[in-house]
């Protein structure tokens, strides 16, 4: 402890500016970490409650195809032996602002329950008060709605909720609030009688699912009984099987975020390993001195591993708290992108979890003592003699270091691009394509050293024995190990960082063309409260017709979209009048036969149009069959054409209009896409069809702000990533402060020795920013390299393989340039700092000691 | 035009006030009061009176298997109405709007085992979920049953299960319905509506089988059956009741109850029947009978403090009576209310010889209680 005391208590205080550096850069690290999974927990939390909330004894469920089944269905399930429980369900949204875009605003999700049966989550119960009771509850409309939306919207028990159910107006009694963040439970989640809800949704006769609590030991009796009573089109499924597509979806999102958030705490190791160094190099004196004394090595490794671990405490302690400040912008990013990619779910919330905040500090620790055993071993091999006569020189020659750097990144390249040819492991978990953008990272790296030699030969040819950039060419040949660790570091974040910003090009683009094909009409009518194609609440079928007959409207294509379970798992269902649209080139088709034939294959037939990640998910293409289960029975469906689709991160297909009315009896809408006569004025085109759905409220969009709607969620998704961007350079121009700061220390003997020969203050300036310009161009040829690599990996391995997305290459010129920009900017930014320190090397006092 | 309008709108607020009184009257005419004389017409008032507010059977009985083991049994149905109607069945209404709602209690007390299990189910009137025929005596809540045959003196069928445990029990009544209470009301405040229609059935044979901890029972003993029925019974400053059915082993019984106000005082129209061998009632006012609990008992469940053992003295009956339950613990917490129903034991309290069993409910101990 005293050694510990002597060699880092007292060396941090000296540099205590240093220390800072180092810290913050380890705070930020860990507190992106730990942002990021209190994030993406909050996120499955609120999500998990939103689907299964009801009771954790259900293990299997009944769900119907489309609108529901009917209700008499649960009598006959009620009486096999095994049912221990069968609650019904009716679902919808209420939707309560008509600002509302179509797939954000304020949206309850709303869960009929037979009251009655207790069916509620434990801890929601209905108020006790003289004037609610369980009667009036089903009698008189009652709601519960979460503590936290009532005090959002100014209700108590006993206000009236006023709300919208597929257009109508709904108004419903609160009898009861649920301590949401106590029961666990989402705060826009609304319980309701299944009476109400059945009447409110127009659900009358139907239920979308019977909950069942089945005694486990007469599961498969159980089924068998069911699979003989059981309506067509329904069937019983495990609960798992949802929640298992969402924690697929969710975990490739969050792998995604969590790469990012490792980012920044890999360059905070960077800067933890030149922070060691530099207090190795000041106090090699020291080391030796105490060396000679009878230090033993094993006491000198573990001092400066302490040091390492000391930073990492500290620093991860203030990243804690950090990120528990970041953790509410985090989750408001992640929500925004599950909700708008997944399912309607809401944020509830930071819910903080000490695990994470656990796991979190000891990976800073960790990855901070790591950091520091390359340097304390370094400290840890000084020679007591060696040290206490010379000092400086530490690095060997370039003899082995070149070769075997290049052999190494040849290597890790190569098995990059072996991975990313492997299948995603799993059901769409990328790890493959991980483990390549790791390598290429690495293999980059290894590539820093054979740069750093270049830049110096191409400078020496270039600056001679000029007294400035001898000094440089003297510097980067002097220490190519050291100033290779400061050009992995930053050619490896602005890597990172470039492909981010490739990837979230491409896909911009990519959606943007997906939008302007897949909305060619004039004008879209949603009703309101709708918030995606699953959501209930549609307009009646006649609607179509009255719209269609309004002067000024040239067509009508009326949609239809719900989840159907395909070979047991979920899929959405489209229906539109196809032969409009497949005239029209609705669909961004990638393999279809003509308009015309497609339109025979499909009119009336059992044959569908899948989209790509429907494709990738169940590992279909055009020609194949399978089968659906519909309120007209099983039938065999014909994949017929293949399309792009970026609406849902889930796989879609369509159907003609025919065939799924045929099929699943149900002539309802979910929305109308309009096409005006040429001239038409849309704004008085829209007037008239506001008129003529009255009493019915719809909200009606051009395409155009649809389209910009679409582009503005799609911002909203990728927001967090500007900020780990802005966190990334950040810690990046932290860690090249570090690393030169080392080297001028260093470096303190030469360039005094060089000031004394005759160099002014501003020639060793203007060296220290010509060596911080070398290092910046040798990161900005790896680092636009590594950002190329990184970013086909992400587009095609990683999002390919997670979400079944194809997505455009787009690498716009400007981005690179602008990473390149970053990158001499960061480097000279960062040098500023050491210039002024090496300029300010008295060097009389410096020599002195020679 | 301006004459005209001075003219009517005095008027039209007359009639408004008219309208409004009349709703109310209305209103509160909806469920109908439970008022005396009331003549009660078997089997007729056996079934269920959809026209009250609330109703219950409820049957309580202590059992002895075949190895003589002993058992405590409640099984109680109730009805509870949200409207006095049937719904209108109007186009677009759901099914399962319903006008009552039934839930029914079930706890069995293994006496030997010293274990109390209870259950409770509810459902609503809706997809024959829940139902209580007018017509015949049939009560069905989610599977639990009371089905009786169409006698004044009718054998009655209970079955009840919970979570693998489950009794199906048949009862015959050994003594005519005992009307509780003078002129056919059973009072239990001052207010007009408080009071309800309540007659028992005090000796009853039972015996069917019972499914308790896998164990199957073949089981008989005797049993008591209350029916009562009405609207609004209870006063706003009562909490709750304590109420005493006793099975003497000379064939008499005796029925007692005492309705709590909240300041812990007695309601004057507490009372009891003494029901004669020949199943003659005798009414008791509560001057008649005296109840001192000798101890209580905390439910740890519930943390709520119940008096817990008694000594009752009855005008007409020479014995003091000291009431011993077979079980602390004989809690219902359930979700609609809580309270304490259980088996007790009754000795002479003078020299301890056994006189009898029978069954005590103490309710609004734990939160007052509301029908």
């Amino acid at each position: 402890m005293a050694l510990f005391r002597a060699l880092v208590l007292g060396y941090a205080r000296n540099g205590a500016l240093r220390a800072a550096f180092t810290l913050i850069a380890v705070a930020v690290g860990v507190a992106s970490l730990f942002a990021i999974d209190l994030a993406n927990a909050t996120a499955i939390a609120s999500f998990a409650r939103s689907v299964n909330v009801l009771s954790p004894h259900v293990n299997l469920q009944i769900v119907g195809a489309g609108r529901g089944f009917d209700e008499r269905t649960i009598l006959r399930v009620q009486r096999i032996p095994g049912v221990r429980v069968a609650e019904p369900i009716v679902t919808g949204e209420l939707g309560l602002d008509e600002r509302a875009g179509p797939f954000a605003g304020t949206v309850l999700n709303t869960i009929g329950v037979d009251i009655t049966r207790a069916a509620l989550p434990p801890g929601v119960r209905i108020a006790a008060t003289p004037h609610v009771n369980l009667g009036n509850f089903i009698d008189g409309n009652g709601v519960l709605v979460s503590d936290r939306f009532a005090a959002r919207e100014g209700l108590r028990v006993g206000s009236t909720l006023r709300a919208r159910a597929g257009g109508e107006p709904v108004r419903l009694r609160v009898m009861g609030l649920i301590p949401a963040r106590r029961v666990g439970i989402d705060a826009f989640v609304a319980f309701v009688d299944i009476a109400t809800a059945q009447q409110i949704f127009h659900e009358v006769g139907r239920l979308d699912r019977i909950d069942l609590d089945v005694d486990p030991r007469r599961l498969s009796e159980v089924r068998a009984a069911l699979a003989r009573i059981l309506p067509p089109g329904t069937q019983a499924i495990a609960p798992k099987t949802r929640q298992d597509q969402v924690d697929r979806m969710l975990a490739s999102f969050q792998m995604n975020l969590t790469a990012l958030a490792y980012v920044a705490l890999l360059v905070g190791g960077f800067l933890i390993y030149n922070a060691v160094a530099i207090s190795v190099v000041q106090r090699r004196n020291d080391v030796g001195t105490l060396r000679a004394l009878g230090a033993s090595r094993a006491q000198i490794l573990r001092v400066f591993l302490g040091e390492g671990a000391l930073y990492g405490a500290i620093g991860s302690a203030i990243g804690l708290a950090l990120g528990a400040l970041l953790a509410r912008y985090a989750v408001a990013a992640v929500q925004t992108t599950v909700s708008t990619l997944y399912i309607g779910s809401h944020a509830d919330g930071v819910r903080f979890s000490l695990a994470l905040a656990v796991k979190a500090y000891c990976v800073g620790v960790a990855i901070a003592v790591a950091s520091a055993a390359i340097p304390a071993l370094e400290a840890s091999r000084t020679q007591p003699a060696l040290a206490m006569r010379e000092r400086g020189v530490s690095e060997r020659g370039l003899g082995r270091l070149l070769p075997t750097a290049s052999i190494a990144a040849a290597v890790l390249l190569v098995a990059a691009w072996l991975c990313s040819k492997l299948p995603a492991v799993g059901s769409g978990i990328p790890l493959f394509g991980y483990l390549a953008g790791a390598l290429c990272i690495a293999g980059i790296a290894a590539l820093a050293p054979v740069g750093v030699v270049m830049v110096s030969v191409l400078l020496r040819a270039v600056a001679g024995e000029r007294a400035v950039g001898g000094l440089a060419v003297g510097f980067l040949r002097g220490s190519p190990r050291r100033y290779a660790v400061a050009v992995a570091t930053l050619s490896t974040a602005v890597g990172m960082m470039l492909s981010i910003g490739i990837l979230v090009a491409s896909f911009r683009t990519t959606v943007a063309q997906w939008a302007y094909s897949a909305l060619p009409a004039d004008l879209y009518v949603t009703p309101l409260g709708a918030t995606d194609a699953s959501s209930r609440g549609g307009f009646p079928g006649a609607v179509a017709r009255k719209v269609a007959a309004l002067p000024g409207v040239r067509a009508v294509d009326s949609i239809r979209g719900f989840s159907v379970i395909v070979r047991g798992d979920l899929a959405e269902l489209g229906a539109t009048n196809l032969a409009s649209f497949t005239n029209r080139r609705k669909l961004p088709f990638i393999d279809a036969p003509s308009p015309r034939r497609l339109g025979e294959l499909m009119h009336g037939r059992d044959a569908v149009a899948i989209s790509e990640p429907f494709a990738v998910h169940f590992g279909m293409r055009v020609g194949d069959t399978f089968h659906l289960d519909t309120p007209s029975g099983r039938v065999a469906l014909r994949v017929v054409a293949l399309y792009n689709d970026y609406s849902t991160g889930g796989g879609t297909f369509m159907m003609d209009e025919s065939t799924f009315r045929r099929l699943y009896k149900d002539d309802t809408l979910d929305s109308l896409a309009i096409y005006a006569r040429p001239g038409v004025s849309l704004d008085r085109l829209r007037g008239r069809i506001s008129d003529a759905l009255r009493p019915l409220r719809a909200r009606i969009e051009s395409n155009r702000e649809l389209r910009g709607f679409a582009l503005g969620v799609f911002d909203r998704t990728f927001a967090i990533t500007g900020a780990l961007y802005a966190i990334g350079t950040l810690v990046t121009i932290l860690g090249t402060i570090g690393t030169l700061v080392a080297l001028v220390i260093e470096r303190r003997r030469e360039i005094a020795l060089a000031r004394y020969l005759g160099l002014t203050r501003d020639g060793v300036l203007r060296s220290v920013l010509l060596q911080a310009l070398a290092i910046g161009v040798v990161a900005a040829v790896l680092g636009t390299a590594l950002g190329l690599l990184l970013g086909r990996d992400l587009i095609f391995v990683i999002n390919r393989q997670s979400f079944g997305w194809l997505i455009g290459w787009n690498a716009p010129l400007e981005l690179v340039l602008q990473s390149i920009f970053l990158v001499l900017a960061i480097a000279l930014v960062a040098a500023l700092y050491p210039a002024k320190l090496a300029a300010d090397i008295r060097t009389l006092e410096a020599l002195r000691v020679e | 035009m301006n004459r005209v309008a001075r003219i009517l709108r005095p008027a039209a607020a007359i009639l408004a006030l008219l309208a409004m009184q009349l709703g109310m009257a209305l209103g509160a005419q909806s469920w109908r009061i439970a008022r005396a004389p009331y003549r009660y017409v078997f089997p007729r008032d056996h079934f269920a009176h959809d026209a009250y507010r609330t109703e219950w059977w409820y049957f309580t009985g202590q059992l002895r298997g075949r190895d003589g083991r002993r058992y405590g049994f409640e099984l109680t149905f109730f009805r509870i109405g949200i409207r006095p109607h049937p719904y209108r069945v109007e186009p677009g209404a759901s099914a399962w709007r319903a006008a009552q709602l039934y839930s029914a209690h079930f706890a069995i007390t293994d006496i030997s085992d010293r274990k109390f299990f209870y259950a409770e189910t509810l459902a609503r009137d809706a997809l024959g979920q829940g139902y209580a025929s007018q017509r015949r005596l049939l009560v069905r809540v989610n599977g639990w049953s009371l089905r009786g045959n169409a006698a004044t003196e009718p054998t009655m069928h209970l079955h009840a299960s919970a979570r693998g445990d489950s009794m199906d029990l048949s009862v015959v009544p050994e003594k005519p319905p005992a009307i509780e209470g003078p002129g056919g009301i059973s009072r239990k405040g001052a207010c007009p509506s408080c009071a309800s229609h309540y007659y028992s059935f005090t000796r009853l044979r039972a015996s069917g089988t019972l499914r308790v901890d896998g164990r199957r029972e073949v089981v008989r003993g005797v049993a008591w059956m209350d029916h009562e029925y009405g609207s609004d019974e209870l006063s706003p400053g009562q909490v709750g009741w304590d109420w005493f059915s006793i099975q003497l082993n000379d064939r008499r019984e005796i029925m007692l109850y005492r309705m709590r106000e909240k300041n812990g005082t007695t309601t004057p129209q507490s009372s009891g029947t003494i029901v004669a061998r020949d199943g003659r009632p005798t009414y008791l006012s509560p001057r008649d009978f005296h109840i001192t609990a000798t101890g209580t008992w905390r439910s740890p469940h519930t943390h709520a403090l119940y008096p817990s053992g008694w000594v009752v003295r009855v005008a007409g009956i020479s014995e003091p009576l000291r009431v011993v339950p077979v079980l602390d613990d004989q809690e219902l917490a359930g979700v609609g209310a809580t309270y304490w129903e259980g088996a007790v034991r009754v000795f002479d309290a003078r020299n301890g010889r056994p006189l009898g069993r029978g069954y005590v409910e103490l309710t609004g101990y734990a939160g007052a209680i509301s029908l």
